[in-house]
């Protein structure tokens, strides 16, 4: 009898798993007409893009910064067991500019920009906002969604390629500076090794990135329920289904780009 | 498209159904408002009056049942359709909804220029007017609405409602939360603007002084019903019990209030 039971709870925890996800993409879908529909709200889109890019410059510059230095000192390490320490500066760039720069700009984007997203969205979920825009003609899709999506999908690309200059930066000083290395040569090393399939391909995942980073913030938001636990809650899945997909897409688009 | 006849009412709903899992909140309800008209739905929380409301303006879908403005069927109406029904209409709702990323000018002139596309130099004009009529001064226009007082925020969300000219106008609890002084004002504007605009309304409320106030006319409301709908002056005199217990403010009666959703 237990058995069953642990068998039901299976079933119902995949049921629910199969319907939010169906929920999400109807969503999505929703969302992606309206992207494509006019009418267009440009200065809200713009707004947008300010609040997303601009003011998340610091906090990307500062975790590319120290993530391309700790990387050149780990694998001056690392390599020199096995006589790799030259190869810093290649490692540095193909590490940051394929992998970590759009990754880790999109995780702290998951928790500054989805969040902030939800928390919005949700909080006029509660106070019936998004019903007063719709009482008033305004598809709350078009008005509150669609520029959100369309700022993130084009902002994090350009935040991706300021992270990948100012991490191969970081790598460069750790370089010059603590390990003595030549500094013509490091970026010589770095620019030859470089290759616009490489920034090409962390840029496509930036985009993919930035789109579902405000994916999660305004679903999660807009299907928020009861007051400020909702909202705080909304925020809080936000965060972690954002990080999980970025996570989850990495890993896909990584295979594809290889392939 | 042809103007709809004089007989023809302003809002008519029949055989309403909403059903939230397992809970029926609309068991059918049946309801007219003749053009120009108030009509104040009562009674009491969660028998379905905010649901009511939210069906007949689309913000949620029901379950079976005709919904019809102007003759026209409204239930099943979707985009652009569905907008030029809504720009028909202006809402106050029951906590203001002021968009609070908005200066209180923005709020009064957003339908203006997202439905109606007016130029914000023009639409600015109108809010302020629409701010005039409702007694707020024009030097809190540019301050934010969480600067306001409850009452003040209903004002401004009743400038918002009416800044367009609606044909239709919807009050969600329009005195809740505001003390006696307050809640007789906007009692008197929503009358007053109302009647000048020579709008259709509908109110929903349990403030049965509120309800006697800005209605022609009141139904009741409880199990997802209208139980009784008759002239504002006979709600006292009904000879309906339910409504008799509700306006007298009774715990003994017909009605049985479910304490655990209360």
């Amino acid at each position: 009898m237990n058995g069953w039971n642990f068998l039901a709870i299976i079933g119902r925890i995949f049921l629910a798993f199969l319907q939010s996800t169906g929920h999400l993409v109807l969503f999505a879908g929703q969302a992606l007409r309206h992207l494509v529909l006019p009418p267009f709200f440009v200065r809200i889109t713009v707004q947008q893009m300010l609040r997303i890019g601009y003011f998340s410059l610091p906090v990307v510059g500062l975790t590319a910064i120290f993530t391309g230095a700790v990387l050149a000192l780990q694998i001056y390490v690392g390599g020199s067991r096995f006589n790799a320490e030259g190869f810093v500066a290649q490692v540095v760039v193909i590490s940051m500019v394929r992998e970590l720069g759009p990754v880790l700009a999109a995780l702290m984007l998951a928790g500054r920009v989805s969040s902030a997203i939800a928390a919005e969205i949700g909080t006029m979920r509660v106070t019936e906002q998004i019903d007063a825009l719709t009482t008033l003609a305004t598809n709350p899709f078009k008005y509150l969604v669609a520029p959100r999506l369309i700022a993130a999908t084009l902002t994090l690309p350009l935040l991706v390629l300021v992270a990948d200059i100012i991490g191969v930066m970081g790598g460069y000083l750790a370089s010059t500076q603590r390990l003595g290395m030549n500094a013509g040569l490091y970026m010589k090393s770095t620019l030859d090794v470089l290759e616009m399939e490489d920034v090409t391909s962390g840029l496509t995942k930036a985009a993919v990135f930035g789109f579902l980073i405000a994916l999660m913030g305004c679903y999660h938001g807009y299907n928020s329920r009861g007051g400020a636990q909702g909202v705080g809650a909304a925020t809080t899945d936000a965060v972690v289904s954002a990080s999980i997909l970025i996570l989850l897409f990495n890993y896909i688009m990584t295979d594809f780009f290889f392939s | 498209m042809n103007a709809p006849g004089k007989d023809v009412p302003k809002i008519s709903v029949s055989g309403l159904h909403k059903r939230f899992g397992a809970h029926q909140v609309l068991a059918g309800i049946d309801l007219e408002v003749a053009r120009g008209k108030s009509l104040a739905i009562i009674g009491g929380s969660g028998s379905g009056k905010s649901v009511t409301i939210k069906c007949i303006l689309g913000l949620l879908k029901p379950d079976s049942g005709s919904i019809r403005i102007d003759g026209q069927e409204t239930a099943g109406l979707s985009g652009t359709a569905r907008e030029q029904q809504l720009a028909k209409a202006g809402m106050l709702f029951q906590g203001a909804a002021l968009f609070d990323s908005m200066t209180v000018w923005q709020n009064v002139a957003f339908g203006l220029i997202q439905a109606h596309r007016m130029p914000p130099v023009l639409a600015r004009e109108k809010a302020l007017a629409a701010m005039t009529k409702v007694g707020l001064e024009e030097k809190i226009a540019d301050m934010n609405p969480a600067e306001l007082s409850g009452g003040m925020q209903k004002r401004v969300g009743l400038a918002r409602a009416i800044a367009p000219e609606p044909e239709i106008l919807f009050f969600d609890e329009p005195t809740t939360g505001l003390d006696p002084i307050m809640a007789g004002i906007i009692n008197e504007l929503i009358i007053e603007r109302v009647r000048e605009l020579g709008a259709t309304a509908l109110t929903i409320t349990h403030d049965m002084k509120s309800a006697r106030r800005v209605a022609d006319s009141i139904a009741m409301i409880y199990q997802g019903r209208i139980i009784w709908c008759g002239p504002a002056a006979d709600v006292d005199h009904s000879g309906n019990p339910y409504v008799e217990q509700f306006i007298m403010a009774k715990s003994e009666g017909p009605i049985v209030l479910d304490v655990l959703r209360a």
